[in-house]
């Protein structure tokens, strides 16, 4: 005999393209696989905020409208692709249509400049899964 | 000429294959379907990876993205395997189908066709073309669904990404589709022209490469020069247009490609400075937009072009399959021999509009050795063909033992009456697989027997490996008469009650055609035998001659009697009146 048989290899093809129920199953793994490991990881979807810094003694203050839900972090930017600064964000004082939150930066060698006319001011508003950001928002992170 | 079928007629044809492995085609497209949908999905989870990483720094989730990216990529690797093994089982299986489907049919087909059949163009039918139906299925069927079904999501993605970008794309992508689209199909033209060009000029190489003795014999070294460098000019012309062609519609191809890009670029640039992209988005529409072009337009103009050639194939095999064959063979009852006298009555055939056979009637006794003389061209073959049951559609009647062959079936017609040609067909495997073409179940004894009895166990004994020795290029080579005494060994295993000898003789060496003729007459003991002889020898050896004109039978009479009485046959033979007379 010029090649020994390989009973494994046999084996193999044998389950692999008689019994369709073992290559479904493997399929149906990765499907809920994929479904389960993406609706475990949880991102933050933003809302954006045009902002007016202040500078008071208790530290930067900005008027957001909307009433939004905050959370302690945010993002604070004039152009997102030239810097954004990671901010803390605590709420002051609401009102009925607005309210007013404190900010900080994150990192205390940070130096907000207060003299920018026109900021942004992304906050968590709540999370999605990572599931629902690839399919249902093609990665979109805002609503 | 085989008729230009489209994917629908294509799928039909090889519906009937498809369905015997169904559940693995259905096996082998919901693992690429999956996959195709990972491979949609990794350009969105890359974008919201860098979008983690660049604008607000979270390492964490960039790491979860990529555990969850790395599990996936894991598991797409051994879907691929497991769809490959898939892939390889169905490329042997399948393939094995239609090629021993063709190899049935092939053999089965009227003796019409095989003669006008082209040995090459048989061979890549049943070699290459068979193969193609596989390629055909999965590159033009399942590749082409999955590739429209990838642009579709990708249309979609870009539409939820960003809305404008979704209409750049929605308006221009169906002029590029066109223009793509359309220079495939030139390109496909030239590169035809150029294949079917290239195809003339193997083919007259083979031909010519073939028949190098007699060009050098005939001195027509000079006339083939010259149709080489005609040959050669149209190849290279061939060459040029198609190289040209490509060329010119590759780059208009991807100067349109090129404005695609560019009038997204320009938006994207525009958006991102509105702060209605990411640098993430910016990726995922670069990369769908690349993709579109890339694998679902041209790769699909690719596959149509190609699902035409493959269909062409595929129309051949069919066509192939739809002649008429042997099965349609009317006749069911068994060939029962006693004696075997052959009655031809009023015989007539025509190949297509050239009628060979025209009243042919003639009594062949019992045990008794005919020879059929006559010249090329006056139906002796033609008459052995209509014994073996080659053609059916003749007039008159050919009667065994009062058995019309019509009514006979064929395997037992074909098992009662044996035939050895001038060329004895030896293929290169050993002489016993050779001997037991005829008689499977023949022990080594009978083989021996039945090489003794045909004069050639001597030659066989003195081998090293006796009857296991192979025949063939760089093994065993046989010569002429030693092909004749195989030939005839197969003949004592068959056993046949009928023995047709068409030119057995006629390449053999005078002294060799003496031994060959004495081996006949202990094989032809209580046998009939048809002697399609050129040579007096072999005449010379019968009972009785027939010879024939004109599809007829002209003078019937002792090989003696015709030397003296028939200025015809001594005319064929070409005998002096002197000789005769001596």
């Amino acid at each position: 005999m010029l090649y020994k048989k390989n009973t494994l290899a046999r084996k193999y093809t044998y389950v692999l393209t008689q019994k369709p129920l073992v290559f479904i199953c493997f399929v149906l793994i990765g499907v809920v696989l994929f479904i389960n490991l993406t609706s475990k990881v949880l991102l933050d979807v933003h809302s954006i905020h045009t902002i007016q810094l202040q500078q008071f003694d208790e530290g930067i203050i900005v008027r957001l409208e909307g009433n939004p839900i905050i959370y302690d972090k945010g993002y604070l930017y004039i152009d997102k692709n030239e810097a954004v600064i990671p901010v803390i964000t605590e709420l002051t004082k609401t009102y009925p249509t607005y309210c007013y939150v404190s900010i900080t930066p994150c990192d205390p060698n940070e130096v907000i400049n207060t003299k920018w006319e026109q900021a942004y001011l992304e906050v968590p508003i709540r999370t999605e899964s990572l599931f629902h950001r690839i399919i249902a928002k093609g990665g979109k992170n805002r609503d | 000429m085989t008729r230009r079928l489209n994917i629908l007629e294509g799928i039909q044809i090889l519906s009937k294959y498809i369905k015997k492995y169904k559940k693995n085609f259905f096996m082998f497209y919901v693992g690429w379907l999956f996959d195709t949908f990972l491979i949609v999905l990794t350009p969105i989870v890359f974008s919201i990876m860098i979008d983690e990483i660049v604008y607000y720094k979270n390492l964490d989730v960039f790491l979860n993205i990529s555990l969850v990216y790395v599990v996936m990529a894991i598991f797409s690797c051994v879907l691929y395997f497991f769809i490959y093994t898939q892939h390889q089982y169905l490329m042997g299986m399948y393939t094995f189908d239609i090629k021993l489907d063709l190899f049935k049919k092939v053999h089965q087909l009227r003796a019409t066709y095989l003669t006008d059949m082209k040995s090459g163009d048989l061979n890549n039918t049943v070699l290459v073309d068979a193969s193609e139906c596989m390629h055909f299925v999965i590159r033009n069927v399942i590749h082409l669904i999955n590739g429209l079904l990838s642009g579709i999501f990708y249309i979609f993605y870009i539409y939820i990404i960003s809305v404008p970008a979704g209409i750049v794309i929605t308006l221009l992508l169906p002029f590029a589709a066109y223009l793509t689209f359309k220079n495939s199909h030139k390109i496909r033209n030239h590169t035809d022209d150029q294949r079917h060009i290239e195809g003339q000029y193997v083919s007259w190489l083979f031909e010519m490469i073939k028949g190098l003795r007699d060009i050098r014999l005939l001195n027509a070294k000079s006339t083939f020069k010259s149709q080489l460098s005609s040959f050669m000019r149209k190849t290279f012309k061939a060459e040029r247009n198609a190289e040209f062609s490509v060329l010119a519609s590759e780059r208009i191809i991807e100067f349109i490609n090129l404005v695609i890009q560019l009038s997204l670029y320009i938006l994207c640039a525009y958006l991102t400075l509105q702060g209605e992209l990411t640098i993430g988005n910016i990726i995922v529409l670069m990369s769908y937009v690349f993709t579109l072009k890339h694998f679902t337009i041209i790769r699909t103009a690719q596959n149509l072009m190609d699902a035409q050639s493959r269909l062409t194939k595929i129309s051949k095999i069919h066509s192939i399959h739809s002649l008429d064959d042997e099965t349609t063979w009317k006749g069911r009852d068994d060939l029962q021999i006693d004696k075997g006298e052959i009655k031809f009555q009023n015989i007539e055939f025509k190949y297509k509009d050239q009628k060979v056979l025209k009243g042919f009637t003639s009594t062949i006794k019992a045990g008794k050795r005919i020879a059929l003389v006559g010249k090329s061209g006056c139906g002796k073959t033609t008459l052995g063909s209509l014994l073996l049951g080659f053609y059916e559609n003749y007039n008159g009647h050919i009667l065994i033992d009062d058995n019309d062959l019509k009514q006979c079936n064929l395997k037992s017609l074909r098992q009662q009456i044996g035939i050895v040609h001038q060329d004895v067909l030896i293929f290169n495997m050993s002489i016993k697989e050779n001997l037991r073409l005829s008689n499977s179940k023949a022990s080594d004894k009978v083989l021996w027997a039945a090489c003794k009895k045909a004069g050639i166990s001597d030659y066989i004994e003195q081998l090293p490996q006796g009857l296991e020795s192979v025949i063939g290029p760089n093994h065993l080579q046989l010569s002429g008469g030693q092909k004749q005494r195989l030939s005839i060994a197969r003949i004592y295993l068959k056993n046949p009650n009928i023995i047709i000898f068409d030119e057995a003789t006629s390449a053999l060496d005078n002294e060799t055609e003496q031994l060959i003729l004495k081996s006949w007459n202990e094989l032809l003991i209580n046998r009939t035998a048809i002697v399609i002889a050129h040579s007096l020898e072999s005449v010379m050896c019968c009972d009785e001659v027939i010879l024939m004109e004109n599809g007829r039978v002209k003078t019937v009479g002792l090989p003696h009697d015709l030397i003296n009485e028939s200025q015809e046959f001594r005319d064929l033979f070409n005998i002096k009146e002197e000789s005769y007379i001596a």
